[in-house]
């Protein structure tokens, strides 16, 4: 195996080994995941909150509150945990790792986007069974979701590089949640004008829409703009990685890495 | 920590996809936080050693072997919290040398621990350097450095303002003026008091006098005090806390 997918599993491990030594902790993480997939299924769509503006049927929205929160978790993944390592001093010490700190946190950010999402597969799974209601999951919704999460990751790497040189950013991550909304809910395909591409360029807005084409209109997928979501997907990933690489730098050599 | 000059992480050997400088160093730093503590030791180890790109076999086994060394074995399924600070810090340099580097850093390495600890940690040093690796061990607690560490060197403002092997160096401060201190087994009477006040001796009771100077004058104030019966005379050893203060002011 090549040392980087030893590295993912090894993530993967620690994640798995943090996420259950404390049990309550872990089992009410999973009532709560459970309780709302639960009100999504008896018809209150309200819980949803900003998901719902993926349409009024079940699967559009469970899988638009599944997106929802997947999107902010990963969103506010690597900037938490860079924030906790360094206060709780670990974070030089995995930084002297022949890995780069880059693939580092991508390895990691996978490993706890996996068991996140097993979480809340296997959650979906046994209400379905409960509950013997079915969900359809059109395949033509993979490749607009690969973009989003793309640009969700581009997004994270940015919030970490903040993370890394200011420290304590709380406050920005709250912010960063109404641009999320505006990226994920605003409607830019349905723009006027010039203002429609400018829309489109934003980050993760692309595939957005074309979840909305697919779930909501019930339209096929636009082979334009599915590579216009792709390449905006492409383009935010390789950003925010950019830019992570450079804040790791300048961390360096300030000698800001470990403080908090 | 602060990295001066290149950043190893940017030092590429051809056809090396990682960076050889790394490969060689392992480094416990200041504070306990050098490990997950909602893990054992053991997946610690098994951790760290797949980031220090060993294969996760590899990694276990050299996690074992270093527990074994290092006294922990009964302990390696156990929440790194609730260990002790001692048995922590012990993890932590085990973590350090899981991929077998040429040199360790060790910052404030017994910072915090109990003196039972200290002991221990310590002999682990020594262990650690007897078999064949050197350390860089940075300290404020100089009694640490001068027990581990030789040479010595000391740094002012990141500075080095001195350096030397540790022995070389005490005696170097030692040397030109020695300190010696002098018991006797009668009390000193009034004409030797002024005798030696004038010899600039420190009176230190009626029994005990400390004297600073060359060894030639020595002899001048053993003449004063002839033919008085000794109990000791003793050469007082400067230790590196001296050192580093008349370095300093």
């Amino acid at each position: 195996m090549m040392p980087v997918m030893h590295l993912f599993w090894a993530e993967l491990k620690r994640a798995w080994i943090q996420y259950i030594r404390y049990p309550a902790e872990a089992l009410g993480g999973i009532l709560i995941t459970t309780f709302f997939f639960y009100a999504l299924f008896a018809g209150a769509q309200y819980v949803a909150g900003p998901a719902s503006q993926f349409g009024e049927r079940l699967d559009a929205v469970v899988i638009g509150y599944v997106l929802w929160t997947l999107v902010i978790f990963v969103v506010n993944d690597i900037a938490l945990n860079l924030q906790v390592e360094a206060q709780t001093g670990t974070l030089e010490q995995v930084l002297l790792s022949p890995f780069s700190a880059a693939t580092l946190f991508l390895a990691r950010a996978c490993a706890s986007l996996v068991l996140r999402l097993s979480i809340v597969v296997v959650i979906l799974g046994v209400i379905l069974l409960l509950t013997g209601s079915r969900l359809r999951f059109p395949p033509a919704l993979v490749l607009p979701l690969v973009s989003v999460v793309l640009g969700a990751y581009g997004f994270s790497f940015l919030l970490g590089s903040a993370a890394l040189i200011w420290k304590r950013i709380q406050q920005l991550l709250i912010i960063s949640q109404f641009g999320l909304l505006f990226l994920l809910a605003a409607p830019t395909e349905e723009w006027p004008g010039s203002l429609r591409w400018l829309g489109q360029s934003l980050s993760m807005t692309a595939g957005a829409g074309l979840l909305r084409d697919v779930m909501v209109r019930e339209a096929g997928l636009d082979p334009v703009r599915l590579l216009i979501a792709l390449t905006s997907g492409v383009f935010y990933f390789g950003l925010g990685l950019l830019t992570f690489r450079r804040a790791v730098r300048a961390a360096k050599d300030r000698g800001i890495l470990g403080s908090q | 920590m602060r990295v001066l000059g290149r950043d190893p992480h940017t030092v590429r050997a051809a056809g090396v996809a990682f960076p050889g400088a790394l490969a060689q160093v392992g480094a416990v730093l200041e504070g306990n936080r050098n490990l997950y503590w909602r893990m054992t030791p053991l997946q610690n180890l098994e951790y760290f050693g797949v980031l220090r790109g060993l294969s996760p076999r590899t990694a276990r086994q050299r996690g074992l072997e270093l527990l074994e060394t290092f006294g922990l074995r009964e302990k390696r399924d156990v929440a790194v919290q609730t260990l002790s600070r001692g048995m922590q810090q012990k993890v932590a340099i085990a973590v350090a040398l899981l991929h077998q580097p040429a040199l360790l850093l060790l910052d404030e390495p017994t910072l915090g621990l109990d003196v039972e600890s200290a002991q221990a940690v310590k002999s682990l040093i020594r262990q650690i350097v007897a078999s064949g690796r050197a350390i860089l061990l940075t300290t404020h607690q100089l009694d640490i450095a001068e027990a581990l560490s030789d040479p010595v060197a000391v740094i002012r403002q990141g500075v080095i303002i001195a350096q030397a092997p540790t022995g070389e160096l005490i005696r170097h401060f030692a040397g030109a003026v020695g300190t010696y201190r002098i018991e006797l087994e009668q009390g000193l009477d009034p004409w030797r008091f002024e005798q030696l006040a004038r010899q600039g001796v420190e009176i230190l009771g009626s029994h005990q006098v400390r004297f600073s100077g060359p060894p030639e004058t020595l002899y001048q104030v053993l003449e004063i005090l002839k033919p008085l019966p000794l109990l000791s005379l003793k050469r007082e050893e400067a230790d590196l806390t001296h050192i580093f203060l008349k370095l300093l002011y």
